[in-house]
């Protein structure tokens, strides 16, 4: 979404529009979902987030600045919510185990998308990033998954870009160790996706 | 994106919210939506008004008092 179209909806949303939320709904749902799911590794919990994270805009929108940036105030919101939910529970998700194909769709069969997704190679990058420590995961997944920018993520994360950038440098170096030892001898995670 | 490490994970499936669940969001949202409150926004308005008159009224207040501090100096 551009920035001229995202202040387009959000001048809309300010007034109460419903078309201009469900675009804006449209554009940032699955991505929010995908981050909050990999973030807390429970689909109940995780659509919980995602409805509370949905219903705060709606509360807030005559409180939001005509040049909010929607994207980085969703992902904060959706990022406090997991925090509180964590500290509610006294729960170390990044310490669970098992994994699950979290990502099929409860009601339905497996798309032929979804049996793809649950390949191999997904199966070791979701095992590693479950095995990281929860800020490390959550500065991987904004950055890598939801694809924000480092200076969003860091707004994200209440933190400096450069604290940022080195927070990354270590989730990175974490991950990369964690794929390595899941990885049988001789196989290489990373190389196959170098070109 | 150049880091392969970044690439693999943006590459990663989306997941999929059941739909179900994704229409009770909106619905909720929507209603949230009808019934948002709007004394902010009255308020907001007020302020849109009260503002530039308090402006005004501060600059002829200041306006008076240096007019008399400079007559009591006789300037």
């Amino acid at each position: 979404m551009d920035r001229e179209t995202e202040l387009g909806l959000l001048d809309r949303l300010r007034r109460g529009d419903e078309a201009a939320f469900d675009a804006v709904y449209d554009a940032f749902n699955q991505r929010l979902f995908t981050f909050l799911l990999r973030l807390v590794r429970r689909r109940d919990v995780a659509e919980d987030l995602l409805e509370e994270t949905w219903l705060r805009l709606v509360k807030h929108t005559h409180r939001l600045n005509e040049d909010t940036r929607l994207g980085p105030w969703l992902f904060t919101v959706a990022r406090n919510l997991h925090v509180s939910y964590v500290r509610s529970r006294l729960l170390e998700v990044s310490a669970t185990g098992g994994v699950t194909p979290f990502w099929f769709s409860s009601a339905d069969r497996p798309s032929p998308f979804e049996t793809t997704a649950a390949r191999e190679l997904e199966r070791r990058i979701d095992r590693a990033l479950a095995s990281l420590p929860a800020a490390s995961r959550e500065v991987l997944l904004l950055v890598g998954v939801a694809g924000l920018d480092h200076s969003d993520a860091a707004d994200v994360c209440g933190i400096t870009p450069e604290a940022l950038r080195q927070r990354l440098h270590r989730a990175r170096a974490l991950l990369t160790r964690a794929l390595e030892s899941d990885t049988r001898p001789g196989e290489s995670v990373l190389g196959e996706v170098t070109p | 994106m150049t880091d392969p490490l970044l690439r693999l994970l943006r590459g990663l499936p989306q997941a999929t919210l059941d739909p179900s669940r994704a229409d009770r969001i909106r619905t909720r949202c929507h209603a949230a939506l009808a019934h948002r409150p709007r004394r902010d926004s009255i308020w907001a308005d007020a302020a849109d008004i009260w503002a530039p008159l308090a402006a005004g009224a501060a600059g002829i207040y200041l306006t008076a008092v240096l007019r008399q501090a400079l007559t009591a100096y006789g300037l």
